[in-house]
């Protein structure tokens, strides 16, 4: 089976050691914990997992698991590679090359440098996914997945065939071929033309016409990314605006968030969200963000006649010029004149980090089950990122985000972010959370047992077959 | 003894001002990299990992890549490695950039000599039957063809090209590398706009020359009509051609940026464009020397051969010289 992706290949040209893993993950190699659809964690190589003493974390391992050439896998092999993920970043894991130790065959500790109850949650990342001591992951990652790597022809393909020593249900598929294309017409074109099985990253409007095409499906997980607004509450001089809470709150009332779903986004597993993250992401939590209502009328009596001129950053390709002009069209109607700039990301990002704008427009992605991930990241005050500083919302929320980070169990920590969360749109209104967005996949009917997961770092392949 | 000394004062002139064109471009090129918005090491970490790298990484890899060293001096060191052929390593992957502009460079040169083939196959016969019926509906339809050809950008003719002959007859591949069959389409896109501007200047040409004396005298002479066109009037027209060819095969590289996108072709464009977005630097500043190289180098071999081919610019040269 032949799959078009549109990944970028940077990442990979950035870090060859995450070949198969990363960006785009072949199901080579697993983690100890794997992301469930409704980003809870389930087992993978570790059975199961424990709080310890001073911030560690014991993993007990899988009996009976072997690498791909047959070497059986062991405690070593954790060690080895998250020594080596550390070298590469740790800034948000805080694990050092020294953190995990071997208790036994089947038994690892890791100890992050602080305290992170977050750990087990972030492991399920396909970065960590675990290869064996001795092998090269740059070129020939030896692990434990259901495929092995059979070749990676950069700025081609990256091709893997089932691992005959995979301790699961075996693949279905003979072969599994990516196939980097980076624009989306052409990866549609190629479907159409039965070049590939299945394009990933469809567009819109593509993915309205293929859905009616002979022989041609769509589908969609629940959404795994949100198209969020983020804005700059702590900025100086022409970009101190959003200071004022009131306009912050004028900004949330002014855009009719359905509307937008239906009419600019399209409906289907699109749909409005009241959370920065994917609400599955807090479970039974979601429910505590409600969200700011549209409300015009409401906007134009905050703004009391002004008009006020406002600078929207937004990086081009993850989200479209007509979501973008609609939230100007929106803003314009109740007094906000929005000057939109779509910047590559380098650009963006030096915007973003020096603070020169008032609204940025992102999609993150959430590729953990880590419910405080973004709140940390993005608006916590003591987040390491530059961006922060612009974003970072009050001493409230702060409590509350560590409060989520510190939780020992993943409930308490699914209910304390909720509280932030809620802290910071209902309150304080630091962010403005649009829409809820879907991955979209486009494939012929002969693919068969594929089910979408709303991560897009962690699809599962093997159980997908190509029907004669 | 003086037409020598002519010609060998010229050539010397002509390669002082490629090292000058050579020394600007870099000047240019090394300071929009110096001065675009945009830090490498911030969007190197980003792309690494996928998420906000810290200031402390940020920091830390600015001086890893030398980036926080003084303007001056950054351009100085590698101006002197430049000059010997080492454009230095690329950000991104660490790898020497000339090695990878030869592996990339491979890929478009097949690309772009494939269309300045197809451009040309395409574009002499047509301007040729055109001119030779001239205001017939042959003529009519060919230089509405070439107009179209002319307007349409490479990639939509590349789309077009793509739902015909790979959706709708199966005959070709969408995209990617790997033999003939995968470079005809890309070629074609490209090489179908360069056909179009080729056979309206040569159609114009060969009218010109169908009107002077020497092609009336040959009629006179009993010659016919398409003899004449073949036989006088071509040879003259073939002149301006071999410089619009030329100076095609420079635009054809930049316009394969586009198509190289399209058809997912692994060539230099494509890898300009990343390295663009990810301000890889030494991979720009490789890249833009290297092609100001071949275009200074394509139009010096112009010369040369416009020198070989018509004495009349021989002759001017040397006369000016004098």
């Amino acid at each position: 089976m032949i799959v078009a992706i549109g990944a970028d290949e940077s990442p990979l040209a950035l870090n060859r050691e995450r070949l198969g893993r990363y960006p785009v993950n072949a199901g080579i190699c697993e983690p100890l914990v794997r992301l469930a659809a409704d980003f809870t964690i389930t087992p993978a190589l570790a059975v199961r997992w424990e709080n310890r003493d001073g911030g560690a974390v014991r993993f007990t391992l899988r009996h009976g698991v072997t690498f791909s050439d047959g070497t059986p896998f062991d405690a070593r092999a954790v060690v080895h590679t998250l020594a080596q993920s550390a070298r590469t970043r740790a800034e948000y894991s805080f694990l050092s090359d020294s953190s995990a130790q071997v208790i036994d065959d089947s038994t690892v500790d890791i100890r992050p440098e602080r305290v992170n109850r977050r750990l087990v949650e972030q492991l399920v990342h396909p970065t960590y996914g675990i290869f064996a001591p001795g092998s090269d992951p740059a070129v020939r990652p030896l692990c434990t997945g259901a495929f092995r790597l059979a070749e990676y022809v950069a700025h081609d393909h990256l091709t893997v065939v089932p691992n005959a020593r995979y301790r699961g249900v075996p693949a279905k598929l003979d072969t599994l071929t990516f196939r980097f294309i980076p624009d989306e017409t052409t990866r549609t074109l190629a479907l159409r033309s039965g070049e590939v099985d299945m394009i990933v990253d469809v567009g819109r409007s593509s993915a309205a016409a293929l859905a009616h095409a002979a022989g041609m499906r769509v589908v969609t997980p629940p959404p795994g990314a949100v198209i969020v607004m983020y804005m700059n509450l702590n900025g100086a001089g022409r970009y101190a605006t959003l200071r004022d809470a009131t306009l912050r709150r004028a900004i949330a009332m002014a855009i009719d968030r359905p509307t937008l779903v239906k009419s600019v986004l399209g409906g289907g597993r699109t749909s409005v969200v009241a959370t920065v993250n994917p609400p599955s992401v807090l479970g039974q939590y979601a429910t505590m963000v409600h969200g700011i209502a549209f409300d015009p009328d409401g906007a134009r009596r905050l703004l009391g006649g002004r008009r006020h001129p406002l600078s929207l950053i937004v990086q081009g390709g993850p989200i479209d010029r007509a979501t973008v002009e609609y939230v100007q069209a929106q803003l314009a109607a109740v007094g906000f004149d929005v000057a939109i700039d779509q910047l590559d990301a380098a650009a963006f990002e030096t915007r973003l980090n020096s603070g020169a704008f008032d609204i940025d427009l992102e999609l993150p992605n959430q590729n953990d089950a880590n419910p405080a991930f973004l709140l940390a990241l993005r608006w916590y005050s003591r987040s390491n990122t530059r961006s922060a500083h612009f974003t970072h919302g009050s001493a409230r929320f702060d409590s509350l985000v560590e409060v989520a980070l510190g939780a020992t169990s993943d409930d308490d920590a699914r209910r304390a972010a909720a509280e932030a969360m809620h802290q910071l749109v209902d309150v304080e209104v630091g962010a403005l959370p649009l829409a809820g967005i879907s991955r979209i996949y486009a494939m012929n009917d002969r693919v068969r047992g594929f089910v979408p997961h709303p991560s897009r770092l962690n699809q599962d392949w093997s159980a997908t077959w190509l029907a004669r | 003894m003086a037409r020598t000394l002519g010609s060998v004062g010229w050539l010397a002139r002509r390669l002082v001002g490629m090292v000058l064109v050579w020394l600007l471009v870099s000047i240019l090129s090394f300071s929009l990299g110096a001065l675009a918005p945009g830090d490498p090491a911030q969007v190197m970490l980003l792309r690494r990992t996928g998420d906000a790298p810290s200031e402390v990484e940020v920091r830390q890899l600015r001086h890893e890549l030398g980036l926080d060293r003084p303007f001056a001096t950054r351009y100085a060191s590698w101006l002197g490695a430049a000059a010997q052929g080492d454009f230095g390593r690329s950000f991104r992957t660490g790898q020497p950039v000339v090695g990878e502009l030869r592996s990339r460079f491979m890929a478009t040169l097949q690309l772009a000599v494939a269309a300045l083939i197809i451009g040309l196959v395409i574009a002499v016969p047509l301007a040729v039957i055109s001119a030779a019926t001239r205001d017939t509906a042959f003529d009519h339809a060919a230089r509405l063809a070439a107009l179209v050809g002319v307007s349409m950008p490479g990639y939509l003719l590349g789309y077009l090209l793509m739902l015909l002959f790979a959706v709708t007859l199966g005959i070709l591949p969408v995209s990617g590398a790997g033999g003939v069959r995968h470079l005809i389409l890309p070629a074609f896109a490209l090489g179908l706009g360069a056909a179009a501007s080729v056979t309206r200047m040569l159609r114009a040409n060969l009218l010109d020359e169908l009107g002077t004396d020497y092609v009336r005298t040959a009629r006179a002479k009993g010659l016919s009509g398409f003899l004449a066109l073949i036989r006088h009037a071509l040879r003259n027209a073939l002149n301006p051609l071999v410089t619009v060819s030329a100076l095609r095969f420079g635009r054809l590289l930049g316009e394969a940026v586009i198509v190289e996108t399209v058809f997912a072709w692994p060539g230099i464009g494509r890898w300009m464009v990343e390295s663009i977005y990810d301000r890889d630097y030494p991979a720009i500043q490789g890249f833009v020397l290297y092609i100001a190289t071949i275009f200074v180098v394509v139009n010096l071999v112009v010369d040369l051969w416009y020198r070989v081919l018509d004495p009349r610019v021989r002759l001017g040269a040397a006369a000016s010289s004098r």
